[in-house]
């Protein structure tokens, strides 16, 4: 269990419902600009929930997190499925939101569903179309559920992500890794970062 | 609302969709012109959806829309991104109208939906799971009620027989919640006294999971249903009986008809081979083997049939002399599981996941008294070797498909070495590696100055498979053919 807060950054009226059905932990709202201005200690974790994708929100709470070693859940609603996850556990997570968005452009253009998905994703960020897709109460409770698990313990389930589609009542799980060019996740990873004394990267 | 930058940036479809098969343009005037279509089969049902969207969003604006109907045959037909667009559309559409989330939802999937919610009802024994349940279908866009429902939830509790509609099963366990099977009226779906058996075996006590566990159940339910409602995947996903567990993702099964149930049997038009054919009785049998038929057999170990008990014995290619029939048919049967007389290590065509799940038999007269036949057998493998046994009196089933032909062709194919790896669906891989096997065996033949003619059907019979020494289940007859002396080929060599 997370020994920190809580803190919720409820993007839109998905992650109110998700919050206030997730009473139980206890969560504290705050804002975004305040989250990256006075980052939570270690062991907090915060909750970004929006029913669009948010990725300029979680890149900056990504980045946060890995500095100040909290943990970020992301739950998002996507046109075609939900989605929590890509959980960043902190200082040590595996992989950051940068790399989880480039793995999965490049899981995306290999099929048809994915290409709409990175078109929607491609609208600009004031778009109506980025915040259209709608949920359900379904939406909500499954969240909640599965977001019990990447909160009680985000370290346990680091740079995994859960997507569920709306049309079936299937879950589906994937594990993220860093990808190369990412200065953090993938220098790490790649022995070819030194060579004479320079960085490939 | 101020759509204008959006219409703008909506009609660039050929830059954002790739491949669309539709193309909606939304113009600056508020209309909405659909400038394509498909005559693709998945997308039939959507020609509807599109009228239907055209219609809304006149309604809403005011403007001018041109039917699809006319505009039938863009070429790369892709029904995912021709949906995902019309989601978009109708989403649009509704937020336009200050539609709630759940609203747009619905709009966005339902475009042509005349408002009415479906009719939910909910069954079950426990007052917890049915305030969960109710909760949830409502805030959801189902309306629960026991009158007229459209389609019925069954959470755990006691199954009475369905008065019409499909029905959706669901239970929640500790730590997993099961989705399915759908019991309805159509054909392949199981009766009701199967669909309780499925009930029993997945049946959890409603008590027993917390109420977070049954709110993600129902919240997958409530999807599934939405589905059917919205018939998207339904065909699909109907019999499908999904265990979804947090910790190890999803794991789906089909649910099949009870093999023992007659009802279903005479219904599915296998009541009078049910019992006897190997093609139903895997069918049917594959949701009670699990993975049993997986893992029956490791991989690598030999078949029974190549064992010395069954009176098979090794015999090199080339122990009978050319252009002997026995010598013919060794090489047709081998040609059939794929040996390259040239390349031995090389097939002619290749097998599937190279599973070589296809064994080719032949059978001959002996040419010694007594009607016996040799039966051979030639394994899927590159060997320049085959099995032989010789077999007396042969059942008069076997000296009639002898009867006015040189020799005959049998293959067998193994459903658990495809099974192990792709389930039922190794089935059809199987039938496949059929065709293939069949194909070399007539090419080959052809140039033995043989002609093949398979029969139509299968024609497996217990004195056929007695005679081959097929004791596994799992492996079946899949053709049956005759080879004889082709007429034509050798008035041109005379």
């Amino acid at each position: 269990m997370a020994n920190g807060t809580v803190l919720w950054l409820s993007l839109d009226e998905f992650g109110q419902e998700l919050r206030s059905l997730c009473c139980d932990l206890a969560p504290t709202e705050t804002a975004q600009d305040v989250l990256v201005a006075t980052p939570p200690g270690p062991g907090s974790v915060v909750v970004v929930a929006a029913s669009w994708e948010p990725a300029r929100e979680l890149a900056a709470v990504s980045d946060a997190a890995i500095a100040n070693d909290f943990a970020l859940v992301p739950v998002v609603v996507n046109p075609i499925h939900v989605r929590v996850g890509p959980i960043v556990a902190g200082a040590a997570a595996r992989c950051c939101y940068h790399c989880f968005a480039a793995m999965e452009q490049k899981r995306n253009a290999s099929n048809k569903i994915g290409t709409y998905l990175q078109a929607v994703r491609s609208y600009p960020d004031n778009s109506v179309l980025r915040r259209i897709a709608g949920h359900t109460a379904a939406h909500v409770c499954l969240s909640a559920g599965i977001l019990e698990v990447g909160v009680s313990d985000p370290v346990g389930h680091d740079a995994v992500a859960w997507y569920s589609s709306h049309d079936g009542a299937d879950l589906r799980m994937s594990r993220f890794e860093g990808v190369d060019g990412c200065r953090r996740c993938g220098v790490a990873m790649d022995d070819r970062t030194t060579f004479e004394g320079t960085s490939w990267i | 609302m101020d759509l204008s930058d959006e219409l703008a940036f909506v009609s660039r479809p050929a830059e954002v969709h790739r491949n669309a098969a539709v193309d909606l343009r939304f113009l600056r005037d508020g209309s909405l012109v659909v400038v394509g279509s498909t005559s693709s089969a998945r997308l039939t049902g959507a020609r509807d959806e599109l009228e239907g969207l055209v219609e809304v969003w006149s309604t809403l604006h005011g403007g001018t829309s041109r039917s699809v109907s006319d505009r039938l045959g863009m070429s790369e037909p892709d029904a995912d991104h021709a949906l995902g667009i019309l989601w978009q559309a109708g989403a649009l559409a509704a937020t336009a109208q200050g539609a709630t989330p759940a609203e747009r939802f619905w709009l966005a999937r339902d475009p042509a939906g005349d408002g009415r919610r479906p009719v939910c009802r909910v069954v079950t024994n426990d007052a917890v799971v049915r305030d969960v349940a109710t909760d949830c279908l409502e805030r959801s866009g189902f309306t629960v009620g026991a009158d007229n429902a459209d389609v019925a939830l069954w959470l755990g509790g006691e199954l009475d027989e369905p008065d019409g509609g499909p029905v959706l099963l669901a239970s929640a366990h500790e730590s997993s919640a099961r989705i399915g099977p759908v019991f309805d009226d159509s054909p392949m779906s199981p009766c009701f006294r199967c669909f309780r058996a499925l009930a029993k075996d997945l049946g959890a006590s409603p008590r027993a999971a917390s109420r977070r566990s049954w709110q993600v159940t129902v919240a997958l339910a409530v999807q599934r249903l939405t589905s059917l409602v919205l018939h998207y995947q339904a065909g699909h996903v109907k019999n499908t009986v999904t265990e979804v567990s947090l910790a190890q993702g999803t794991r789906s099964v089909h649910a099949t008809v009870d093999p023992d149930c007659r009802q279903c049997l005479e219904r599915m038009g296998c009541a009078g081979t049910g019992a006897d054919d190997e093609v139903v009785r895997y069918e049917l049998g594959t949701y009670e083997l699990g993975t049993e038929a997986g893992d029956a057999m490791p991989v690598g170990e030999p078949m029974p049939r190549y064992r010395p008990a069954l009176g098979y014995r090794q015999e090199a290619l080339d122990s009978a002399p050319a252009g002997t029939p026995l010598h013919r048919a060794r090489l047709v049967g081998r040609a059939a599981t794929g040996a390259n007389p040239s390349e031995p290590h090389r097939r002619l065509t290749p097998s599937g996941g190279d599973l070589r799940s296809c064994d080719a038999f032949y059978i001959l007269p002996a040419g010694g008294t007594g009607g016996s036949v040799t039966v051979g057998l030639c394994p899927p493998d590159a060997a320049a070797e085959v099995h032989e046994r010789e077999v007396a009196c042969p059942e008069p089933s076997i000296k009639g498909l002898l009867d006015g032909a040189d020799a005959a062709l049998v293959l067998v194919a193994d459903l658990r070495r495809n099974a192990r790896k792709y389930g039922s669906f190794g089935i059809k891989l199987a039938l496949l590696e059929t065709g293939c096997a069949l194909a070399n065996a007539a090419a080959r033949a052809a140039a033995l100055g043989w002609h093949v003619e398979a029969r139509e059907g299968v024609h497996s019979s217990v004195e056929l498979r007695a005679l081959l020494g097929l004791t596994s289940p799992h492996e079946f007859i899949t053709c049956v053919a005759r080879m004889r002396t082709d007429r034509g080929r050798r008035e041109v060599e005379t």
